[in-house]
């Protein structure tokens, strides 16, 4: 009966930590809760069930230790699991990855002919918001890990529980993925104009781009 | 460096993740090549655009008040001292004493996060399905070394499992799934006793739950024929069950270490 003699003290001490280490970093899980379920609902469900499961198992975490990237792999963990449970047969990660890069890595060359500044400045926050939301979630989570937390690829690695190249290779396509969409409302946008909407050779691909996202839309 | 490398090292140099020798080749290539100047002039701005503009919605205050009312329900973790006890598997374990036991698939059921309920109830409940599961023998979702079931666990519970015993040549584990136990979460180990079965159920209590991690001394009972262990231990409840008398020795023998 280990627990039994335990000071009050104590466990106050507990608590006192992890509101200290763990709680400021509620803004950070919440933004990504969102990317990760886009639901503000289910994005509340899954900071508290995350904070709770960070409490229950606050002894597993050593203390001054990267304390963001714990709570952010409960965080992970706990959104795909969920999702898991939900749509049994186990999805296919290899599956999903390969229906993707096949139009990805044709697609490295989008937007040579336009200078980013064209683009970039007409695009609004609810568009990337979108873009990122339609990601595969194989790649939205490292890029949101990345991109909107600023996690290094090893911390990404440690969250997602797999190997840096496997992290490397999930942004490199999901960055890919990311800018076909962003190029696609910049066009719809007229940002881009669609005469300007070349790839490398010269050739008009606005119509090859929206066959091949028709396409993926489908698959 | 080729353009081709500098296509696939691209988001890498962007990072700051390439190393020191590379990341001067590819410079070097990068100063040469109006293509590749080009494309790392879109790539960045494209990475500074998603930046800049992808919105970082704020918690709601309600969100904050919540998780400090569910935190003050929640029972305290662990104590310091504890945090320091070494491997997660091996100090439960079984010594080789009762070396001959009947065979054992062990079942261990994580319940998580449901509704608080009286631990009496908890426990109950967790032995009697955790004997009809032993009776039911589905098949295994993971196969393989504890190391596998390890990883599989990893990747689909979303919380930290404790394996219940470590591999010996007396008890192996052979496998695991999840299954549901009162509508919540569980997951199930089989290990193989000497080429025999055992059953034991391990589950988690809800954090919310009133002493959820309280220990209790174990408690020997028979239920459709099976010995049935129940203890409760590092807020996990086990039930253990097996033929004869193997689920007694084996907690008996982890207890008494
Ligand atoms: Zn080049």
């Amino acid at each position: 009966m280990i627990f039994q003699g335990r000071a009050k003290k104590e466990e106050e001490a507990t608590r006192d930590a992890f509101n200290k280490e763990a709680l400021p970093h509620m803004e950070s899980l919440y933004s990504a809760a969102l990317y990760m379920t886009r639901d503000a609902g289910l994005a509340e469900d899954l900071v508290q069930e995350t904070f709770l499961k960070a409490f229950r198992f606050w002894h597993r975490y050593e203390s001054g230790t990267n304390c963001k990237a714990w709570l952010f792999r409960i965080l992970t963990n706990t959104f795909i699991n969920g999702n898991r449970r939900k749509k049994r047969p186990h999805f296919s990660i290899d599956a999903s990855e390969q229906d993707l890069s096949s139009s990805v890595m044709a697609e490295t060359s989008h937007f040579y002919d336009t200078p980013e500044a064209e683009y970039l400045g007409g695009l609004f926050p609810e568009h990337v918001q979108r873009a990122i939301e339609e990601l595969p979630e194989n790649f939205r989570i490292p890029v949101v890990l990345a991109d909107l937390q600023d996690f290094s690829y090893k911390e990404i690695a440690d969250i997602m529980e797999c190997p840096v190249g496997t992290v490397m290779s999930r942004l490199f396509r999901g960055r890919k993925r990311l800018q076909e969409v962003l190029f696609d409302y910049a066009v719809e946008l007229g940002v881009i104009p669609a005469q300007d909407a070349r790839d490398e050779e010269g050739a008009i691909s606005l119509e090859a781009y929206r066959a091949r996202r028709k396409a993926v839309g489908e698959g | 460096m080729n353009c081709d490398d500098i296509n696939n090292a691209i988001y890498v140099y962007l990072d700051g993740e390439l190393a020191a020798p590379e990341e001067g080749d590819f410079e070097g290539h990068v100063s040469a090549c109006r293509r590749c100047s080009r494309l790392l002039a879109q790539e960045s701005g494209m990475l500074t655009a998603v930046r800049a503009n992808a919105p970082q919605p704020k918690a709601p205050e309600s969100l904050r008040l919540r998780v400090l009312a569910a935190l003050d329900e929640a029972p305290a973790p662990l104590p310091a001292e504890a945090r320091a006890q070494a491997p997660r598997t091996s100090a439960w374990l079984v010594g080789a004493g009762w070396i001959g036991a009947i065979a054992a698939v062990v079942i261990a059921m994580v319940l998580a996060f449901g509704k608080p309920a009286g631990g009496e109830t908890d426990e109950r409940r967790v032995l009697v399905e955790s004997v009809a599961a032993h009776r039911e023998n589905l098949p295994m979702e993971v196969r393989g070394s504890e190391q596998q079931v390890r990883q599989y666990l990893q990747e689909n519970v979303p919380f930290p499992v404790e394996i219940p015993f470590d591999d010996s040549q007396a008890i192996r584990l052979t496998g695991a799934r999840l299954t549901r136990v009162g509508g919540r979460e569980a997951v199930l180990f089989n290990y193989d006793v000497q080429g025999e079965r055992m059953t034991v159920v391990q589950v988690a209590t809800p954090p919310e739950a009133e002493a959820a991690d309280a220990e209790t001394e174990p408690s020997f009972s028979n239920h459709q024929g099976f010995e049935v262990v129940t203890f409760r231990k590092r807020g996990i409840i086990n039930s253990v069950v097996g033929q004869g008398q193997s689920p007694g020795k084996i907690v008996r023998a982890s207890y008494a270490q």
